[in-house]
């Protein structure tokens, strides 16, 4: 079936892991690791994404993270025939992209796991949270 | 006493290749050496440097041009908008006092030295957003990125890979007028375009700007100290500009908003002149689709009418709007984006023989870096 998921098994191949105790990026690989997608929320109660430093032109440092849907439309895609980073070296042709969220201003980039030769802009999307080892869990994009 | 006036006085280049065979240094000083004697001058008229943020530095080329006495130099971060930028800062410095003659360059091999993938971890901004929510993802490259401009465009207005593609050609018939380019004698079809390796979908290889080996110099000096052996170019108006979300492509409300879409009203209000006053342009040809956007979003056209004015043939020599007579980034070479400010020069000085635009007297320059910095530049001569 053409709509059916490729269920590549990303933890198989030796792809670049995130930092998660990269600072400004920590709320957010707390929640993966917990099955959320989290952004910034500013004491106004404005979503940022991806995380700054402060409120975006305000002096508020006080910024805490919040859950956000893990569905939304596909915005905008590549399909990537040629790569130099490993692990994804071994994985081309493959298609990453973005997916604006559900009733957030916010758009999310992530590998697609799906027929890069079928996708449409619009489509359905959900978040599938891929758990490498105890403290990273990277959240790729399947149809919904 | 009058505010000192600065003018584009000379022009300097190596031969571009895939192996020099030479050091950037050795580069960096045939290229200045050049446009010295280009303008007529001497090494030791240089007061002032502007190198790129990747190669041989000021002080490179203070001890390879044996300079006793620079009093400015500065370095503008904008990736491959920076020459453009960089013209500014050089009419800064002149226009204050605070230098005479200042030379931007750009060195690199770029080919057969680093590559562009092993540029990009000391160029690129928001370095943890590149390492921790993209590298992570397989999303990686600068096609990548821009590929994500090029699929919404062809999303909302109907952009095809055949626009992609005339821009190619375009380029690559330009470069065969031009024998000092990589692709001189090297015609592109339509067939060969498209059957082309995939990069990074919408772009396929042909889609893709050169890797090169060579360097660009230009000089920057004051208009009472031009010579007369070549005509001076005068800087009509140079302005920089930055995206909203400079740092992350992604979350860019207005998706195709770049640094250009702010910088090219700035740089035509300061020369007096609107984009239909343009005699030729020089696009920052990274990909096939940036020379669309940018058309756009310098105000060649309206937003998504790019494609069909591409197609139409209208960036051609000979078409209303003549884009990169040596044949860009993508046929000519890649030097950053300032040999597109040397060829410039050249047509606005009517030397360029068989690519020459007839009658020249306004040229704009763009220049694109990173996640969309933006430059443009007005040039005019009398």
């Amino acid at each position: 079936m053409a709509n059916m998921s490729r269920n590549t098994d990303l933890t198989k191949y030796d792809i670049p892991l995130p930092d998660v105790d990269e600072r400004d990026l920590k709320g957010y690989w707390e929640g993966t690791a917990a099955g959320e997608l989290r952004v910034q929320r500013t004491r106004d109660g404005v979503l940022q994404w991806p995380p700054r430093g402060s409120a975006v032109g305000v002096p508020d440092f006080d910024l805490e993270w919040v859950r956000v849907p893990h569905t939304g439309e596909l915005f905008s895609w590549t399909v990537v025939g040629q790569t130099g980073l490993q692990g994804y070296s071994e994985l081309t042709p493959y298609a990453v992209g973005t997916v604006q969220l559900d009733e957030v201003p916010i758009r999310m980039l992530g590998f697609i796991d799906e027929d890069p030769a079928t996708l449409v802009a619009g489509e359905r999307f959900a978040a599938k949270f891929i758990t490498f080892n105890d403290r990273v869990t990277l959240p790729i994009w399947v149809r919904a | 006493m009058s505010r000192p006036k600065a003018v584009i006085a000379g022009v300097g280049q190596t031969d571009f290749s895939k192996d020099s065979g030479r050091s950037v240094q050795t580069l960096a000083l045939q290229a200045a050496f050049a446009a010295i004697d280009d303008a007529g001058l001497q090494p030791s008229d240089v007061d002032g440097l502007i190198p790129y943020k990747i190669g041989p530095s000021s002080e490179d080329l203070i001890a390879g041009l044996g300079l006793t006495d620079v009093r400015f130099s500065a370095s503008t971060h904008m990736g491959g908008a920076s020459p453009v930028a960089s013209l500014r800062t050089a009419q800064l410095a002149i226009e204050s006092g605070q230098a005479d003659a200042v030379l931007l360059f750009v060195a690199r091999n770029g080919r057969s030295g680093a590559r562009v993938a092993a540029r990009l971890g000391a160029q690129v901004p928001g370095g943890a957003f590149r390492e921790g929510l993209e590298q992570p993802h397989g999303f990686s490259t600068p096609a990548q990125w821009y590929a994500l401009f090029a699929r919404r465009h062809m999303i909302e207005y109907g952009t095809t890979r055949e626009q992609l593609g005339a821009v190619a050609i375009t380029m690559r018939n330009h470069a065969l007028l031009n024998p000092a380019a990589m692709m001189y004698g090297k015609p592109l079809t339509m067939e060969e375009y498209a059957s082309s390796k995939l990069i990074a979908d919408p772009y396929l290889m042909f889609d893709c700007c050169l890797e090169t080996d060579g360097a660009s110099a230009v000089l920057v000096t004051r208009d009472d100290l031009v010579t007369g052996k070549t005509a001076p170019v005068d800087l009509l108006g140079v302005a920089e500009g930055h995206a909203d979300s400079a740092d992350d492509i992604v979350n860019r409300r207005d998706f195709f908003q770049t640094g250009l879409t702010k910088a090219a009203p700035r740089a035509f209000a300061a020369a007096g002149l609107q984009p239909a006053d343009v005699d030729l342009a020089l696009i920052y040809d990274c990909f096939t689709f940036e020379v669309i956007q940018q058309l756009e979003e310098a105000g060649f056209v309206e937003r998504g009418e790019g494609g069909p004015f591409v197609e139409e043939g209208h960036i051609a020599l000979g078409g209303s709007l003549p884009v990169n007579p040596h044949g860009g980034l993508m046929s000519e070479g890649h030097i950053a984006g300032i040999n597109h400010i040397v060829e410039a020069v050249r047509q606005l000085r009517g030397v360029c023989d068989a690519r020459q635009v007839k009658g020249a007297r306004v040229a704009a320059v763009t220049g694109w870096g990173d996640l969309g910095d933006g430059a443009l530049a007005v040039l005019g001569i009398d």
